[in-house]
């Protein structure tokens, strides 16, 4: 990753004095005071005892863990979840990749112009966004409120309508994600290998198959990791676009700590929430390591 | 041909991109006190309405104020560990920079609640202080990373002919090496204060009743009470800037180059 | 223009027969540049072309118009008498080298190799077959399994050459494949190159900026500027008989000398030059009166330190500076009017000083006439 354009940059670094590693202390203090100490105490208060009058009691306790396993309730939660962050991902990754690949083949106004469209949602607060799209959906939610009114529809449906707003509206969110990563990747690939390819005989998706997708992967794996980890814990979008009748854990745990103020089960969901993105980049990096054999080549 | 059917999909979903944002006009020209699609009647008096509606406006200044100081800690810090990182060998410098990391990589609702029970025990809780601190530790390893692209391209050579030629390491840093890291550091301020700025997480745990960013005061209207039109019409304004932004950014500085990383 | 571009003096190597390539009035402009102006090239199967000249003349455009990967704005491009503008590249069955070589990281030598081959259908046991053959042509056996980031540049240009004949292609093209190669790397590779040529006579065409490479490899010489063929012919033809200032200079070293003609007496022509007259052999028509430019190769001067018995063309002149570069000898002279450089090949004996008074002898033939003035 580092960008060294003289080789004396990163492997022949002067050992460290005290001195030179102090201007390192100021981050390393706000990094300690402001994510390391949290996490920590999110942690801790995962394992206290819940008390409706003083919201916690420092006294240790699995009831709260106990409490999440036991209740099926919240297994359909991390499903719904899941579902979410699995169906995002992939249709974001899928709907990104073209354009980014688009995007490697122009440059000047053409590029940024077609850039400064795809990657909106990056530079405006996510609410300029989702309110676009509300808006858009509210004829259709209007809709809906009357066909099940008149009879006509009933719950399932409506249901899955939400859903399927709820992750146009997410892929529309994180496409941009998507698209800077892979644009990035792509451009590491260059254009000789791909010519080479067509004048060996590859049509272009054979080409697509055996030369960019293997050759992308890790930025493949990256944008998915993090499209992932983004959109299984978004709050603002599912309240908004299917206004709480998909329930996902961000939900809870907004509600749990502002509304119930059961701060022990907050933080109980939200470890749940870190294992799983965690143990799916982990996942997902193996996976894609394996398919395109990693280790035993390097890019040239 | 093929080409041409990238360009047409390529187009169709920069198009689809632009829609919400072309949604919010039509939403805020009604006439009607109401948010409503289509709109009735046709009125710009939404526009400056925004402006006239008192806590939508402080929450507006509050957020510019709260992006600006936490931009610059996070900038401040994030150079400074950037040269200590890049240019010292140590042990545990490979843990350090994962470290860096950490922030980015843990889901903002998560580091949000963690923040909020540290909060809670230091008193900080709803305090203007503490919003800010954490809408700097988010932007802190994205100032942090690009920052360390500038350094690891610095040109040393230059810094060793000025020594020879009798500079002192002060002046070596203001005239050889910030001039040169202009560029990274001004790219480092813009993108930690548009990440504070369009934060919407962090103020919806941390801000005190009343005292919220602009994303979260827009939420509370929608989702809560005190809808009118002047939200579609304030959306579209920062729609707006935010475009002009992007552009005037890629055109001096290039997009790509700082925030693409994380590929290969 | 005309005559240059016909290259009508050269007769190709197969000549008589339909030529494997033809380029007819070809037109490309990128961005606001025209790149590649009204070319006309012909190529017979079997031949080894180069495409000479200096950056941003068009060649390396020129290529890529060929094999499909850019569409010409105008003219026609021809493969074994079918014009292919619109075909893909993956239909013209070509094969390429690139200046990257463009090795597929993630697939060993031998998956490279095989890459245009199973796209043609070919069987498991076919496969291993002219896998094996390509990689002992160029003198690379046992490297199957290696990844391209295992091989030295070296190696990774000959598998990259392996690649683009092991389809057999019609014809093989070459985009300044030795350029990110050492200087000795790259004259090894020349020569295998040349080996690799006279064993399979493919039809060939290759570009580069290095005239050495050039004149090198090459049955004919397509030496360009600007967008536009400047002249095409044989090497050793080009570099006797340059023709023009341009080709004159691009293709090694040369003195130009400027004089009026006072006589011309059946094949030889007598010039007043400053330094003294000159006596040129040339069939060019001429008249007494009209201006010359002449060409003369620095190793086609001898130095004497008395003037010869019967001299054709002797110029008296100071030696400025004398460089040493190993095999020869570069003398720096200043004649009367002239600026002259000359180059003699060490062969013992002292070699003449700074400051001398000598003599620069050369036959009548030496010179070469210039037609753009």
């Amino acid at each position: 990753m580092t960008v060294a354009a003289y080789p004396t940059a990163r492997r022949r670094a002067a050992p460290a004095t005290l001195r030179a590693v102090i201007p390192l202390a100021p981050a390393l203090i706000l990094l300690a005071l402001f994510f390391l100490i949290p996490m920590f105490e999110l942690a801790r208060m995962s394992v206290y005892e819940y008390n409706h009058v003083s919201v916690y009691v420092p006294r240790l306790t699995t009831a709260n863990y106990r409490a999440f396993f036991s209740d099926p309730y919240y297994a359909t939660m991390v499903w719904t979840s899941l579902k979410v962050g699995f169906f995002t991902t992939f249709f974001t990754v899928l709907a990104g990749y073209p354009v980014a690949y688009y995007l490697t083949g122009i440059d000047g106004w053409e590029r940024t112009l077609l850039s400064a469209a795809c990657l909106f949602p990056l530079f405006v607060t996510i609410l300029v966004g989702t309110l676009g799209w509300y808006i858009l959906l509210l004829p259709f939610g209007l809709t809906q409120k009357v066909l099940v009114a008149a009879g006509l529809l009933h719950g399932p449906l409506s249901a899955l309508n939400t859903f399927t707003a709820l992750i146009v509206v997410m892929v529309y969110l994180h496409l941009p994600y998507v698209i800077l990563i892979m644009a990035s990747s792509l451009q590491g690939v260059g254009r000789d290998k791909i010519n080479a390819a067509r004048v060996l005989g590859a049509p272009p998706v054979y080409i697509l198959r055996r030369i960019l997708v293997p050759l992308t992967m890790p930025g493949i794996a990256s944008s998915a990791i993090l499209v992932f980890a983004l959109s299984i814990s978004s709050y603002l979008v599912p309240v908004l676009i299917t206004g709480q009748r998909l329930r996902v854990l961000p939900m809870a745990i907004f509600s749990f700590t502002t509304d119930i103020l059961n701060w022990p089960l907050a933080s109980v969901l939200s470890i749940v929430l870190l294992v799983i993105v965690v143990a799916a980049t982990y996942a997902f990096t193996a996976i894609t390591n394996r398919l395109t054999g990693r280790g035993r080549w390097e890019m040239i | 041909m093929r080409g041409g059917l990238l360009r047409v999909y390529a187009y169709a979903v920069a198009a689809v991109m632009v829609l919400p944002i072309l949604m919010t006009l039509p939403a805020s020209v009604t006439t009607t006190a109401y948010m409503t699609f289509p709109p009735v009647g046709f009125t710009l008096a939404w526009f400056p309405k925004a402006f006239g509606d008192g806590p939508l406006v402080a929450s507006l200044v509050r957020s510019v104020d709260i992006a600006f100081v936490s931009a610059a800690i996070a900038v401040a810090a994030g150079l400074a560990a950037a040269f200590a990182v890049e240019r010292h060998a140590f042990r545990g410098r490979d843990l350090v920079e994962t470290l860096f990391t950490g922030p980015q990589m843990v889901p903002q609702i998560i580091l949000v609640l963690g923040l909020l029970i540290f909060y809670h025990s230091l008193g900080l809780s709803g305090t203007l202080l503490g919003l800010m601190l954490s809408h700097m530790i988010i932007a802190l390893p994205f100032a942090f990373r690009t920052l360390l692209v500038s350094v690891a391209t610095l040109d040393r050579r230059l810094e060793w002919s000025a020594a020879i030629l009798g500079a002192n390491r002060r002046q070596i840093l203001w005239r050889i090496i910030f001039p040169q890291m202009k560029t990274g550091v001004i790219a480092a301020l813009i993108f930690s204060f548009m990440s504070s700025f369009t934060n919407f997480t962090m103020a919806l745990f941390l801000a005190g009743v009343g005292r919220t960013t602009l994303p979260v005061e827009m939420f509370n209207r929608l989702y809560v009470a005190g809808m009118t039109p002047a939200i579609p019409a304030m959306s579209f304004l920062l729609g707006l800037l935010g475009v002009m932004m992007f552009i005037a950014a890629d055109r001096t500085l290039g997009v790509y180059k700082y925030l693409g990383g994380g590929g290969q | 223009m005309a005559m240059a571009q016909a290259g009508a003096a050269a007769q190709p190597r197969g000549a008589g027969l339909e030529p494997m390539l033809e380029l007819v009035g070809v037109e490309k402009t990128l961005g606001k540049t025209r790149v590649v102006c009204d070319l006309h090239l012909a190529i017979a199967p079997g031949e080894f072309v180069t495409l000479l000249g200096p950056s941003g003349c068009g060649k390396s455009t020129t290529l890529n118009l060929i094999a499909g990967l850019l569409k010409p704005d105008a003219g026609t491009i021809s493969l074994r008498g079918h014009v292919v503008n619109a075909w893909e590249p993956q239909r013209r069955r070509l094969g390429m080298v690139f200046q990257t070589w463009a090795l597929f990281p993630h697939m060993t030598a031998y998956e490279n190799i095989a890459f245009g081959l199973r796209l043609k259908g070919l069987g498991m046991r076919d496969v291993r077959e002219r896998v094996a053959t390509m990689l002992s042509l160029v003198r690379l056996p046992g490297v199957e399994e290696k990844y391209p980031s295992q091989l030295s540049g070296g190696m990774q240009q000959r598998v990259a050459l392996a690649r683009a004949l092991a389809t057999r292609p019609d014809v093989l093209l070459l985009d300044e494949p030795l350029s990110n190669l050492d200087e000795r790397l790259r004259k090894e590779m020349q020569i295998e190159l040349r080996r690799i040529h006279d064993e399979l006579r493919v039809t060939t065409i290759f570009v580069t900026h290095s005239q050495e490479e050039a004149l090198v490899l090459s049955d004919r010489v397509a030496v360009m500027n600007n967008g536009v063929i400047v002249r095409i012919d044989t090497p050793e033809r080009l570099y006797r008989y340059p023709r023009t200032r341009f080709v004159c200079t691009f293709l090694g070293e040369a003195n130009i000398l400027e004089g009026v003609v006072t006589a011309v007496d059946g094949g030889r022509v007598l010039v007043d030059h400053a330094s003294g007259p000159l006596a040129v052999d040339t069939s060019a028509p001429v008249r007494p009166g009209v201006r010359m430019s002449l060409a003369l190769r620095p190793e086609a001067i001898s130095i004497r330190l008395a003037r010869s018995p019967d001299p054709v063309n002797s110029i008296p002149a100071t030696i400025r500076d004398v460089v040493y570069k190993g095999e020869a000898l570069v003398y720096y002279l200043t004649a009367a009017g002239a600026d002259l450089m000359a180059l003699e090949y060490a062969k013992g004996g002292a070699p003449r000083a700074e400051g001398d008074q000598v003599f620069a002898e050369f036959e009548a033939s030496a010179l070469s006439v210039l037609e753009d003035a």
